[in-house]
């Protein structure tokens, strides 16, 4: 399945150690946002957009899997739009290969969207502008 | 008509693989009805229903030419689209470079032989 944003990053910690830094709320402010996470499957909870200020509006997420200390999935809601992060922990000579996947669309809320979508959008949108940029080009 | 479109209904709109048939038909050039029904596998009115739905969220837009009904597509939207990805894409590289830094000063820092599983 194809993803819409998958970055990868080797860190020389061990994967129990990023698995904590992922999913203790004290650990997360300090490095994503501040909120209220909370390491549950089925947990609902909110990352404020401004520092410790949850007034200033939030990405409403819900934890979807846990597997420690290798798989951390959850969704992420802002505004009208539903996504879906997910976060591979791979133990590595080094440390540990974290893979981060954000798709647009979360599974489950509209699920032939999401495969719909995931199927290959992402690889037509470059060359349907490609074209359009083409096509302007010669009309230009 | 200017009413900002939700990603999410663009997302939506290029969900389906009829609509994405269309607007790489459209992509190519501004086409007539007729020219894009004998393209796709789908009935008249099915064909009008996809359009429509492209209309709504500004994908495409439509003109009259005689009898015609002339589609063009308007890649506006898919700007939108392409903004979201890079966006979050920047969010997500600084943040895990902050992670990085927060195991450091957790941690202290390390050396790749240092870490044992």
């Amino acid at each position: 399945m194809e993803k819409s944003i998958i970055i990868e990053q080797e860190y020389p910690y061990s994967p129990e150690e990023v698995w904590d830094a992922l999913t203790d709320q004290a650990q997360i402010s300090e490095w994503l946002m501040h909120g209220t996470f909370q390491p549950r499957v089925g947990a609902e909870f909110e990352l404020y957009w401004s520092g410790n200020d949850a007034s200033k509006g939030a990405t409403k997420g819900k934890v979807m899997e846990m597997v420690k200390p290798r798989k951390l999935s959850y969704t992420w809601d802002w505004g009208t739009n539903g996504s879906l992060v997910t976060f591979f922990l791979e133990p590595t000579a080094s440390g540990t290969k974290l893979r981060l996947e954000h798709t647009g669309f979360i599974e489950g809320k509209d699920e032939q969207v999401f495969q719909g979508a995931s199927y290959g959008w992402n690889e037509k949108l470059p060359k349907i502008s490609a074209a359009i940029a083409k096509r302007q080009k010669a009309v230009a | 008509m200017s009413r900002p479109f939700a990603s999410w209904d663009v997302y939506k709109a290029i969900a389906d693989p009829n609509r994405r048939i269309v607007l790489d038909l459209l992509a190519r050039g501004e086409q007539p009805v007729s020219a894009i029904l004998v393209r796709v596998d789908l009935t008249q009115p099915a064909l009008s229903q996809h359009l429509k739905v492209l209309r709504d969220v500004g994908l495409v837009r439509q003109r009259r030419q005689g009898r015609e009904r002339i589609y063009a597509l308007n890649p506006k939207p898919l700007k939108e689209v392409s903004d979201w990805l890079h966006h979050y894409e920047e969010f997500w590289h600084k943040k895990l470079t902050a992670l990085g830094e927060h195991l450091e000063r957790k941690h202290g820092p390390r050396r790749s032989k240092e870490v044992s599983h």
